[in-house]
């Protein structure tokens, strides 16, 4: 379960097929490092979803009655949650934090207050592209951590993390 | 329109007819409602478009939600709701779905009403006039 996000959020999966070439060069890596790249790039792949949601969110300008004042608006608490405990390797949930619990009315609506999904529908028009999008990015994240450890081997100053990524 | 086919095809149902007679309302309830009752609202809809240009096809995310005074009547209309949508392939008053399925439900409580609500998404694949 993410933390900080409330329970009751649609919930949804997608699985990437024939990713092969993608899928052996994650195997080479070690486990905590393929992981820690695979979140990378699913929180990069959700832009397009948390962006959708965010327009359509409660965005309150009197804030501060509503009490928005410290937590600030619901809209801009939309973020990619890494998931832990998951029976996959790595995993997000995307959705407002817990502050703003209240999100829940607007995506389902009350009974003498019509839904006003903001979740849902980013999620339906995005998802296609977010998917799209996975790959590719897994690929940069990919080449990012790369160019990382090689600059870092290069000036020896190789971290504790990178030094177990290459396995020494 | 794909929603009036829906109704149509929802309230022609023996068993949920027989429960809410016609107490199907579009996105809310009504101020004072009977239970058990229940509400629909389109939430998204994608159109399929191919070189050619729109295909006529369409896949809308509809919410229906099952209200009840009690847990277990409420589980039950939605359980008919589930049984006469899931899965249909047919014709819907004057529409024609392709093909429907329930992709999430939850129990939730509704204290200002003192109602127990079975919140239903479906997916509906179904075939519009493109002009």
């Amino acid at each position: 379960m993410a933390k900080g996000l409330p329970s009751n959020m649609p919930f949804f999966d997608f699985k990437i097929e024939g990713a092969k070439e993608l899928d052996k060069v994650l195997k080479e890596l070690p486990e905590a490092a393929a992981k820690s790249q695979l979140k990378a790039a699913l929180k990069k792949s959700a832009k397009s979803i948390v962006a959708d949601a965010r327009s359509r969110a409660w965005r309150s300008k009197g804030g501060a009655e509503k009490g928005e004042g410290k937590t600030g608006s619901m809209a801009d608490s939309i973020k990619p949650f890494v998931m832990t405990n998951t029976a996959v390797p790595a995993a997000i949930a995307i959705g407002p934090d817990a502050a703003h619990w209240y999100g829940v009315f607007q995506e389902y609506g009350t009974p003498w207050r019509p839904a006003e999904p903001f979740m849902r529908p980013a999620w339906d028009t995005n998802k296609r592209a977010a998917l799209a999008a996975f790959a590719k990015n897994m690929w940069y994240v990919l080449e990012r951590f790369a160019k990382r450890l090689k600059k870092q081997a290069y000036a020896g100053k190789l971290s504790r993390s990178g030094r177990k990524a290459l396995g020494l | 329109m794909i929603e009036e086919g829906l109704v149509t095809f929802i309230l022609a149902d023996t068993t949920i007819a027989g429960k809410i007679v016609d107490r199907l309302y579009g996105k809310i309830l009504p101020q004072k409602p009977t239970f058990p009752a229940m509400v629909y609202a389109r939430i998204s809809g994608e159109r399929m478009f191919a070189t050619e240009g729109e295909t006529g096809l369409a896949d809308g995310r509809f919410q229906i939600d099952c209200y009840a005074s009690g847990l277990k009547d409420a589980r039950e209309l939605a359980a008919a709701v589930r049984k006469r949508l899931s899965g249909y392939k047919g014709a819907a008053g004057s529409e024609k779905i392709n093909g429907s399925f329930l992709e999430n439900d939850q129990d939730l409580y509704e204290s200002a009403i003192k109602a127990h609500r079975v919140q239903m998404d479906f997916s509906v694949w179904y075939n519009e006039a493109t002009s």
